[in-house]
């Protein structure tokens, strides 16, 4: 990864940024787990950026790294399996790999809060609805007299019906829309500058999802947030975010604005991705299918990790990963077809 | 087309206790509550509607796992819900499922050959069906779902999730049914899977001739694979027909909430405001009237009374909505006036 890693980076950071300011930078970022079967390289070296008020999808299919991804953002890896080798994490300038403990204790839910996927999880069964939101009141040292009504207003934000009346119900008293629109209060609560929401509607219907995505977006969009939207939902990334993140095998394999990514794909995983969805318009005759499955974190195969899969392999494929390329000076892919004047 | 299984007014209703020592109080909720439809043989027959609206409890009612509490069910023109035990045994020869969560339906102390011909040897016991028959029989059909002859002695823990519903399918097939019922087929498994088992199903549908019935929510796999069409909610078939017909003139204000609630992976479509609010009611004390009318935009006091029943508006299009049936009336009986 030295080879391309100084050269590419400047070569990502010259492509990837936008307007608004640089919120959050991740350089390089390697988290692997040491395991009995073996070293899994869960995330393998992504970078990527998120600016201020902007919605970045991290797409991809199961065991691709990006929940990984999500918490190493916030430093939660499990130890000691897990370990951060490699990388930065720059959020407003500073590097969150090199902060105390207890400073990210303090940062975490303040600067940077988390939406996991499903709030029957995340939400404490024993405790009231409203006695878990104004945790994160207590934890700013609110007056006590104060917490209350914040907490809710902080529900009312977040459209829940008659707020008030149900700051004394449990979590097992509220629908599933409701749960996780109160997991979506409390992480806002405390009005973070990046929100990471970690498949926050796949446990939801079509109707709620597109309730609870219209409420993300307001709530970005009023707070001025950046948002991280993890998904393997091809369709919600289109609706809800400006760039988008393909994710194979622990890297990040195109990135770039939605509209380009969508329009205009560049690697063939990303193609193959948009062919192999059924569309609501019309009836196609044969879906388009990508051979084989995705492979096994811990034994991956040498070079591009896509290559056995993929319909375009070539000779170099197989000996070495790809460099990352430019496409169309919007986002960039990491495959060899790209590289000008053939491999 | 020959009708092979009917479903005729069916309502399965569950007891809640709500109270009482001596004499126990009980709610009712009305998971399926009075549904007919008919699949024709060589149909692929979808249930679309969110979770609570009853597709499940339907699809176990028709598989015999839960007992209708009244309505009849017609399969190959007998009565299934009047059937005693070895007429059920035949049943169950005929009707086979596959669940959503193939990791949980295989047992994970059995291998994989051992789970596939199972109801072989359930169903040929007095045949004295050998073990290198069922073994081989086991190890044909693995083949042509796509699994390799590596697999048959794996446990189900070896395999990956996409060739685990390989299995669920083998061992739904390895009967040769007329029917199967899927709960949920593809959702547990990825976009690239996902298209694999589809033209997988697809594929053996033909080969086999079979019939299924899919429950789903995801209503653009439902569009591609399935021929006919049911929208449920809160019980209730609320629309029905040609699937190709349904999607393109969708009619219920339900139906055209969740098609255009779907996220698309098209950038710069606009999408419209939700025309629907709040969420899926209770099944134990339904609304009144039609079972839509709280969350329905253009409901009138009439909606509140008048439970709406399946009328035919178009040929093989077919809705229980009180708005667009008046609206058909009335187009139809001007024209019989001007005629």
């Amino acid at each position: 990864m030295t080879r391309d890693g100084d050269r590419s980076r400047e070569a990502r950071t010259a492509i990837d940024t936008t307007t608004g300011k640089c919120l959050l930078s991740v350089e390089n970022l390697k988290t692997y787990f040491y395991t009995r079967a073996g070293v899994v390289k869960a995330v393998d070296g992504v970078s990527f950026t998120v600016n201020e008020g902007e919605a970045l999808g991290l797409a991809g299919e199961s065991a691709c790294g990006k929940s990984i991804t999500c918490l190493s953002i916030l430093r939660l890896i499990p130890q000691p399996a897990g370990r951060i080798i490699a990388g930065r994490i720059l959020f407003e300038g500073e590097d969150l790999l090199t902060k105390k403990e207890s400073d990210m204790r303090r940062w975490r839910g303040k600067k940077i809060a988390m939406i996991l996927q499903d709030p029957l999880m995340s939400l404490n069964p024993v405790y009231t609805i409203g006695n878990q939101v104004a945790e994160a009141f207590r934890l700013d040292n609110i007056k006590r007299a104060l917490i209350k009504q914040k907490a809710v207003d902080v529900l009312s934000n977040v459209k829940i019906p008659s707020a008030g009346e149900r700051l004394d119900c449990y979590p097992f008293q509220f629908s599933g829309g409701m749960r996780q629109r109160t997991a979506a209060a409390i992480a806002i609560a405390r009005s973070p500058k990046l929100l990471i929401a970690d498949e926050p509607t796949t446990s939801l219907d079509v109707t709620i999802q597109d309730q609870f995505l219209r409420l993300l977006k307001e709530m970005q969009q009023r707070n001025n947030m950046g948002l991280i939207l993890v998904t393997h939902d091809l369709g919600i990334v289109a609706e809800s975010c400006d760039r988008v993140a393909i994710m194979y095998a622990g890297r990040i394999v195109e990135s770039g604005s939605v509209r380009r990514v969508y329009k205009n794909p560049a690697h063939p995983y990303t193609q193959a991705l948009m062919m192999a969805l059924p569309k609501l318009e019309s009836r196609s005759k044969r879906l388009f299918q990508i051979k084989g499955e995705p492979p096994n974190p811990a034994s991956l195969p040498p070079g591009c990790s896509f290559h056995p899969r993929c319909p375009e392999a070539m000779d170099i494929c197989s000996r070495e990963y790809p460099p990352l390329f430019a496409v169309d000076n919007d986002g960039y892919a990491l495959c060899w077809l790209l590289k000008k004047g053939g491999a | 087309m020959e009708t092979l299984l009917e479903v005729r007014n069916v309502v399965k209703y569950f007891p809640i206790y709500a109270g009482g020592v001596l004499i126990r109080k009980y709610l009712m909720c009305q998971a399926v509550d009075d549904i007919s439809f008919s699949v024709g043989r060589g149909e692929c027959f979808g249930i679309a509607g969110e979770s609570g609206s009853g597709k499940t409890t339907l699809a176990k009612v028709i598989l015999l796992m839960e007992k209708a509490t009244s309505g009849s069910i017609l399969f190959e023109g007998k009565n299934i819900l009047e059937f005693n035990k070895p007429d059920i045994m035949w049943y169950h020869s005929r009707v086979q499922t596959i669940f959503q969560d193939a990791a949980s339906s295989l047992d994970p102390r059995m291998r994989i050959r051992e789970i596939v011909g199972e109801p072989l040897e359930v169903q040929h016991n007095s045949n004295q069906l050998s073990q290198r028959a069922v073994r081989a029989r086991a190890e044909e059909i693995l083949c042509s779902v796509g699994l390799g002859s590596a697999c048959l002695n794996r446990y189900p823990h070896e395999l990956s999730g996409g060739q685990k519903q390989r299995v669920a399918i083998a061992r739904a097939i390895i009967l040769e049914p007329s029917l199967v019922v899927l709960d949920e087929p593809v959702s547990a498994l990825d976009v690239s899977i996902r298209a694999q088992i589809l033209n997988l199903l697809a594929d053996i549908q033909e080969e086999h001739g079979l019939t299924y019935i899919i429950i789903a929510h995801d209503l653009a796999m439902l569009r591609h694979i399935t021929t006919h069409i049911a929208v449920m909610y809160l019980g209730k078939i609320v629309e029905l027909g040609n699937t190709d017909e349904v999607f393109d003139n969708p009619l219920h204000p339900y139906t055209k909430a969740l098609f255009a609630a779907v996220p698309r992976p098209e950038p710069d479509r606009v999408k419209k405001a939700s025309a629907i609010s709040g969420e899926i009611g209770n099944p134990t004390c339904p609304p009144g009237g039609c079972r839509f009318h709280p969350r329905c935009s253009d409901a009138t006091p009439d909606c509140q009374q008048v439970i709406p029943t399946l009328r035919e508006v178009r040929p093989g299009h077919q809705v229980a909505c009180y708005a667009e049936t008046k609206a058909v009336g009335n187009t139809s009986s001007k024209t019989a006036s001007s005629v």
